[in-house]
């Protein structure tokens, strides 16, 4: 594999300072801490201890579970694709990601109910092959289209 | 300021050298991404904040009930941005994620400070998106009531992002400032910059375009993911709370049904349907715009509540809740503030698009006014008490 021109995790930003900054930490916090006593003051409504799990929870879905498995499909794309290749894999993945991700709560129907047929009218399951597939077609016109203009150049 | 030592032996894993090989993973993207990210979440705060003083009213805050249309357009471009930003958040925290991992881990006191200031702002931020987009599709996995959590989730998130601009201030100034020069050559053949961003300009596009048809109406037979299609539904457009689940089936089909006004008036008045329809009708087309982000135009016909509070006798500026045959529930009242009350076009409907109500949008007699969020029009009207 090759070397990578730029190490991230190498040259890290310089740490924050200065007045901008701690002017920054004292206003931010003093909402933050604001928004946590709200919550807990509300606890008949917010269940704070639900709240807090779902806070957490979300964090830790994305960062140990969503972000290692895109690093690794995009490793995969890596290694399987080169080129033009490369870059359409690449850009239909990450349209394919957010328009899955985006219909999760209504492929698997979990908010239905019997008494309401107008929440959640459609198959969504055809609304998703059909908008994956028009992505796909979308990229490669684009992807053929940029190639022709680069030949005729 | 002092850095502190870290020894070597403990860069491990992710944070060995090395490990995010993508030439994507830079400051100018993340900057870029950022200042989208900074605009929608401004833009969502705002119109949030908004819906929560219209439908919890302090004193000094009073929602007019004009332009009729407000409240469906700053409702509807609060939903759409929240998930526009689903993939720019996501993109954002896979251009930053190598800096998890970042070595050393903390280098000085600021550095700690801003680095526990992203877990509210990344949690935060996600946990808005993912409660909000469950919301929209009625799916409630959890114990907490949506609206609040949601709430003060925002103010957790908007102190968080406050402390990140702060911080990351100088770093998007010089980004953008810079926003013409070349990058570094890129060693790989992957996506450029341009590529990438591109591509997450277009996810963007594609989950609005997915979605969006359950407020913009000429969208609605392309938006594939959209839980509400405004034209499906009893008389041709949806409903939120059915008849069923709100137990008033029999209640609301019963003949002794009666409206009452009651409270500060001269004279209690209680009125059968019969005695409603007798009344002077207005009609008025004004959409029903739900917070989940749905709206539907219809033709509404009723009497104007302004109508029955001059009937009864009630002072000029009256303020009026309007009570449901709903035996529980948050939203079984609501109230009409001055503005409200007094709009010509704040009907007690018995109509919608020329039929009698249905019973799933509030017969016998529902609450239509311009300007409210849905769950504010309040349906199977049994009393107006007047203040």
């Amino acid at each position: 594999m090759r070397a990578p021109a730029r190490p991230s995790g190498a040259a890290p930003p310089e740490p924050p300072a200065g007045p901008v900054f701690w002017t920054g930490v004292m206003v931010g916090w003093t909402v933050i801490v604001a928004g946590v006593v709200g919550a807990i003051v509300d606890a008949r409504l917010t269940h704070p201890r639900s709240m807090a799990i779902w806070i957490v929870g979300c964090l830790v879905a994305h960062d140990f579970v969503l972000a290692p498995i895109v690093f690794t499909v995009g490793k995969a794309v890596r290694r399987v694709a080169s080129g033009a290749g490369r870059k359409l894999l690449q850009t239909c993945f990450v349209l394919y990601g957010a328009l899955m991700l985006v219909s999760i709560p209504v492929l698997g129907r979990f908010g239905q109910r019997p008494d309401n047929e107008t929440l959640l009218p459609r198959d969504y399951g055809v609304g998703l092959i059909v908008a994956l597939s028009v992505v796909w077609l979308a990229t490669t016109a684009v992807f053929l289209a940029l190639w022709w203009r680069r030949r005729l150049r | 300021m002092k850095s502190f030592d870290w020894p070597e032996w403990m860069r491990v894993g992710p944070m060995r050298e090395g490990t995010f090989r993508s030439d994507l993973h830079q400051e100018r993207i993340g900057a870029w991404l950022g200042i989208a990210l900074g605009v929608a979440f401004g833009t969502c705060f705002l119109t949030g904040l908004l819906s929560h003083l219209i439908q919890h009213p302090p004193g000094w805050f009073e929602w007019p009930s004009r332009p009729a249309g407000l409240y469906r357009i700053t409702q509807g471009v609060h939903v759409a941005t929240g998930i526009a930003a689903i993939p720019l958040l996501l993109a954002k925290l896979w251009v930053v994620y190598p800096h998890l991992w970042t070595w050393p881990p903390l280098r000085t006191i600021a550095h700690a400070v801003e680095r526990i200031s992203l877990f509210p702002l990344i949690a935060g931020a996600l946990f808005l998106l993912v409660s909000g987009l469950n919301n929209v599709a009625n799916w409630y996995p959890w114990a907490f009531f949506f609206p609040r959590a949601h709430y003060w989730a925002a103010w957790i998130t908007i102190g968080a992002l406050i402390v990140h601009i702060g911080a990351k201030l100088p770093i998007t100034r010089e980004a953008v400032r810079r926003s013409g020069e070349p990058l570094p050559a890129a060693a790989g053949d992957g996506l450029s910059r341009r590529g990438f961003l591109g591509t997450v300009a277009a996810a963007v596009g594609a989950v609005t375009v997915a979605t969006v048809g359950q407020t913009v109406g000429p969208l609605r037979k392309i938006s594939v993911l959209a839980s509400r299609d405004p034209a499906a539904g009893p008389q041709g457009f949806p409903v939120n709370k059915s008849a069923g689940s709100a137990q008033v089936l029999d209640v609301a089909r019963d003949a002794a049904y009666r409206l009452r006004v009651e409270g500060n008036v001269r004279r209690a008045l209680a009125l059968s349907l019969d005695d409603l329809r007798r009344l002077p009708q207005t009609s008025a087309t004004l959409p029903i715009s739900c917070v989940e982000g749905w709206s539907a135009e219809a033709v509404w016909r009723g009497v104007p509540v302004r109508d029955l509070l001059a009937l009864a006798g009630a002072p000029a500026g009256a303020t009026v809740t309007v009570e449901s045959l709903q035996p529980r529930g948050l939203y079984r009242a609501s109230e009409l503030n001055a503005s409200h009350a007094a709009d010509r076009h704040t009907l007690l409907a018995t109509e919608v698009n020329g039929e009698q109500l249905h019973i799933d949008h509030g017969y016998p007699v529902r609450l239509i006014g311009p300007n409210r969020p849905g769950v504010m029009q309040t349906k199977w009207v049994s009393k107006l008490t007047v203040h």
